[in-house]
C-alpha cells in the first residue's frame, strides 16, 4: 500500500477549545487513482496535506496510522518528510498563478526540481526539463521552457506545474483541485494527460474535487467526505448506485443538459449524516 | 428589453468583443456561455455601464444608451458578480448594503423593503446586522442578490452568479433565480461557463468563442443536440460525457 | 525643571496632535480623490504630492518658518505642509485597489455619486492603515518639532518645548548632563511609545482579524 490513513483526525485550536475538521477518516491507496470528493469545509484538502504534513501551525493531526510507504508520517522526522514532499509524493495546486514563481522561466523552474531531486549539470537539468515540458504534451516545449509565469495561458502553467512534478520521479501524486481554475475543455485534456501518466508510470493518484461527475470520470475509486468523514466509499463505475443521501443529492442537485427539469433538488442534510 | 446591436469593446489596442448582436424580449432569459477569455463578462460589463470604452448599439426598452448611465438605469439594471466574496464591501452590514440602493434613489420605507427583500431571498431576518464574513457562501449570494432586487429593476445581469459555490447551494441559488423571475417577471441576461447552468435558467443560449458570438439557439435545441457550430457541440459532448455516467433515473429522497 | 519638562510634553505633543488632526484628513482627500477619478486628476495631484516629497523635510519646514516667524503656530504648520505627501500616496494606493473591486462597482451600479463611493465606500477601508501609519509617524513629527525647537524655529523660550530645551541647556551639557537628558529622554520615550501604539493599532486594526 502506497498510503495508509487509519482513523485521521485534524483539529484547529480556536478560543473556544479544539474544533475537529476532519473526524476519523480512513482511507488506503496502492498504485491508484482515487478521488477524494466533497464540498467546502468537507475536509478533503486537509485529509490530503495531513499526508505530507503541511498544515498550518495550530493544527493537531492524530491517527491511529498514517503512512506514506511504510513510513509513519507522524512520527517521521523532518528529514525523512523532506524526502517524501517533491520527491516521492507531488502536490499539484488549484491555480498555477500562485503557485509558480513569476520571475523565473517555465523551463528554469522545471529544470531547478529536476536538479535538487537528481543532481547533475545544468545543461543536463535543461535538457531534462525540455524533455519533462514534451511529456506533459506541451506542443512547443523549447518555447514554453524561455516564458515566464504570466505569458502562460491556465492550462499550459499547470502543465508545467505538472512537469515539475513529476521532475522527481514520483511514486503519488496529490492533486488539489487542479482544474477549478480552467476552461471545460482544457480540464478534459489536463485530467487525461494525469491519468494517462499516472497509469503509465505507475503511480498513484489522489485527486481532490468538489465535482463529483469529473472525478467518477477519472478515477477508479471515489471516497465522498461530508463534515470531516468519509461517508461513502464506491468505485467510479457504481457513481449512478451511490446509496448514500449525501452522494445521491450531490449528484440529484446538479442541473443536467439531458434531463431537463423545472426545479432542482435541494439537499436537505440529515443531522444523523454527523454522526455516520 | 435588451437590443445589442454590433457591440464591440476593446482594451487598449486590443479588441475583446468583435461586434456582437443580441436581444432578450421582456420576461425572457439569455444565457451566454463561452470559455474565459472568449468576452463573455466584458458584454455584461458593457452593458451595465461599468466599461464604457465601446462602440455599437445598446438599447434598454427601445432607448438608446449613452457612454454615461443615469440613475434612472440603474434604478432598472441591475447586476449580480460572481465572487459572493469579493461583491459585498468587507466592512459594511447586510443591513447598510440592502440600504445604499434605497438612499441612493431616495426610496421610503426602507425597513420594510428590507424585511422584505430578506424574506424574497429566503435568508432569515437575523442575518440583517451581520457582516460578510459570519455568512456562508450561499448566504452572500442571496445578500448580493437581494441587495440587486433592492431598486425593484426589471433586467439583472448575472455573471457567473453560481460559479464560486457548492453544488448543493447553486441548486438552492438556481432555484431561487427561477422563482424570482417567475414572480417579478424579470429579465435574465446571465453569462456562464456552465452549459447546464445556462440551458435551466435560460430559454435562447448564445455560444461565444474569442470574441465572437459563433451560434445562438434555443435551449431545447442543445439539449437535443440540434447544434451547428463546432464549438457548440464540442462543449456540448464535455458536459454530456461527463453527465452520462451518472445518468441514472433520480432515486427519490 | 520637572515640571518644565511636564509642561513641554503639552506643547510637544500638542504640536503632534495638532499636525496630525490637519494632515491625515488632507492626505486621505487627496489620495482617495486622485485613486478614484485617475486619469488627469490623478497625474496632477500626485505630481504636487512629488513636490512636496522631493524637499527634505526638515528643510522645508525651516524655510517656511522662517519666511513666516517663529513660534508654534508656524512650526505646525510648516509640519503639516511636509508631513502630508505619504499619507496622499498611501491612500491613493489603497484606493487604486479598491477601485476594481466588485462590490465598490455593485455601489457603482446602485447609481451612487463618486463622491459619495469615495467619502462612504472608499475611504472608510483606507483608513485603518492610514491611522496605524499617522501612529508610527507620530515619533517623526515629535523629532521635527523638536527639531525645529532645537534651532529656536519652533516654540520661543523661555516656553518649555522639548527641543528649545535642549538648546537651552546645550551650553552647560559637560558640567550638568543630566539637564538637557531630561527633555532628550522624554523625546525618547514618547517617541517609542507611539512606535509601539502603531504595532498595537496594526494588530488591532488588521481586517483579517474580522470586525
Amino acid at each position: 500500500m502506497l498510503v495508509e490513513i487509519d482513523n485521521l483526525r485534524v483539529a484547529f485550536s480556536t478560543p473556544s477549545g479544539w474544533a475537529e475538521a476532519v473526524r476519523g477518516v480512513s482511507l488506503t491507496l496502492g498504485r491508484e487513482k482515487l478521488g477524494i470528493v466533497g464540498e467546502s469545509g468537507s475536509g478533503k484538502s486537509l485529509t490530503a496535506r495531513s499526508l505530507l504534513r503541511l498544515l498550518p501551525g495550530n493544527a493537531r493531526v492524530q491517527a491511529d496510522r498514517l503512512a506514506f510507504d511504510g513510513t509513519d508520517v507522524l512520527t517521521a522526522s523532518e528529514k525523512q518528510m523532506r524526502a517524501i514532499r517533491g520527491k516521492r509524493a507531488g502536490l499539484i495546486l488549484q491555480d498555477p498563478k500562485y503557485s509558480l514563481n513569476p520571475v523565473m522561466t517555465a523551463g528554469d523552474q522545471v529544470a531547478e526540481a529536476w536538479r535538487a531531486h537528481k543532481g547533475g549539470s545544468k545543461r543536463a537539468a535543461r535538457r531534462a526539463a525540455v524533455d519533462l515540458l514534451a511529456q506533459v504534451r506541451i506542443r512547443d516545449p523549447a518555447r514554453v521552457a524561455g516564458a515566464y509565469p504570466h505569458e502562460l495561458s491556465g492550462g499550459m502553467g499547470q502543465r508545467v506545474m505538472i512537469a515539475m512534478m513529476l521532475a522527481p520521479d514520483p511514486e503519488l501524486l496529490i492533486a488539489d483541485e487542479p482544474t477549478s481554475a480552467l476552461d471545460a475543455t482544457v480540464q478534459a485534456e489536463i485530467l487525461r494527460l494525469m491519468e494517462d501518466l499516472v497509469s503509465r508510470r505507475g503511480m498513484g493518484l489522489l485527486l481532490i474535487s468538489h465535482d463529483l461527475p469529473l472525478v467518477g470520470h477519472f478515477c477508479d475509486r471515489v471516497a465522498v467526505m461530508y463534515a470531516g468523514r468519509v461517508v461513502e466509499e464506491l468505485r467510479a463505475g457504481e457513481l449512478a448506485h451511490a446509496r448514500h443521501p449525501y452522494t445521491r443529492g450531490l449528484l440529484d442537485c446538479l442541473p443536467r443538459l439531458s434531463h431537463p427539469e423545472a426545479r432542482l433538488a435541494v439537499m436537505h442534510r440529515d443531522p444523523a449524516w454527523l454522526a455516520a | 428589453m435588451i437590443d445589442i446591436d454590433g457591440l464591440r469593446v476593446r482594451f487598449g489596442a486590443n479588441e475583446v468583443v468583435h461586434g456582437i448582436s443580441l436581444a432578450v424580449p421582456r420576461g425572457g432569459s439569455f444565457g451566454l456561455v463561452g470559455e474565459s477569455g472568449s468576452g463573455k463578462s466584458t458584454i455584461l460589463r458593457a452593458y451595465s455601464g461599468l466599461n464604457p470604452e465601446w462602440t455599437g448599439a445598446m438599447r434598454l426598452d427601445g432607448a438608446e444608451l449613452g457612454r454615461r448611465r443615469d440613475r434612472a438605469f440603474f434604478r432598472r439594471v441591475q447586476m449580480v458578480f460572481q465572487d459572493p466574496y469579493g461583491s459585498l464591501h468587507p466592512r459594511q452590514t447586510v443591513d447598510r448594503a440592502l440600504n445604499e440602493p434605497l438612499i441612493v434613489h431616495g426610496l421610503e420605507d426602507r425597513d420594510a423593503r428590507i424585511a422584505r427583500a430578506l424574506s424574497d431571498v429566503a435568508l432569515p431576518r437575523n442575518v440583517r446586522f451581520r457582516y460578510p464574513h459570519q455568512l456562508s457562501g450561499g448566504q452572500r449570494q442571496r445578500v448580493a442578490i437581494a441587495r440587486a432586487l433592492m431598486a425593484e429593476p426589471d433586467v439583472l445581469l448575472l455573471d457567473e452568479p453560481t460559479s464560486a459555490l457548492d453544488v448543493s447551494v447553486q441548486a438552492e441559488v438556481l432555484n431561487l433565480l427561477r422563482d424570482l423571475q417567475e414572480r417579478r417577471g424579470l429579465t435574465y441576461l446571465l453569462v456562464s461557463h456552465n452549459l447546464a447552468v445556462v440551458a435551466h435558467l435560460c430559454s435562447v443560449i448564445g455560444v461565444m468563442q474569442g470574441g465572437d458570438l459563433v451560434e445562438t439557439l434555443s435551449a431545447a435545441d442543445l439539449r437535443a443536440g440540434r447544434v451547428r457550430h463546432p464549438h457548440t457541440a464540442e462543449l456540448r459532448a464535455l458536459t454530456v460525457e461527463l453527465e452520462e455516467d451518472t445518468a441514472q433515473p433520480a432515486a427519490a429522497g | 525643571m520637572y515640571s518644565r519638562l511636564l509642561y513641554g510634553g503639552r506643547i510637544t505633543l500638542g504640536m503632534v496632535v495638532a499636525v496630525v488632526v490637519l494632515v491625515a484628513p488632507l492626505g486621505l482627500a487627496v489620495g482617495c480623490v486622485a485613486g478614484y477619478a485617475g486619469g488627469i486628476w490623478d497625474r496632477l495631484l500626485m505630481r504636487v504630492t512629488d513636490i512636496f516629497l522631493a524637499f527634505p523635510r526638515l528643510i522645508l519646514a525651516l524655510a517656511f518658518v522662517a519666511a513666516l516667524r517663529p513660534g508654534v503656530t508656524s512650526a505646525v504648520a510648516a509640519i503639516a505642509l511636509t508631513a502630508w505627501p505619504p499619507y496622499a500616496r498611501l491612500a491613493r494606493a489603497e484606493t487604486l485597489g479598491l477601485r476594481g473591486t466588485d462590490f465598490i462597482a455593485a455601489v457603482r451600479l446602485c447609481g451612487a455619486t463618486p463622491g459619495r463611493i469615495v467619502l462612504r465606500h472608499i475611504a472608510p477601508l483606507c483608513l485603518p492603515s492610514l491611522i496605524v501609519r499617522v501612529t508610527l509617524d507620530m515619533s517623526s513629527i515629535i523629532l521635527t518639532a523638536a527639531g525645529l525647537g532645537f534651532l529656536g524655529m519652533g516654540a520661543q523660550p523661555p516656553s518649555p518645548e522639548w527641543g528649545a530645551m535642549i538648546a537651552t541647556a546645550r551650553r552647560f551639557i559637560l558640567e550638568q548632563w543630566w539637564v538637557p537628558t531630561a527633555p532628550g529622554l522624554a523625546i525618547f520615550v514618547a517617541s517609542l511609545a507611539f512606535n509601539l501604539l502603531g504595532d498595537g493599532l496594526r494588530d488591532v486594526l488588521d481586517p483579517k482579524q474580522g470586525v
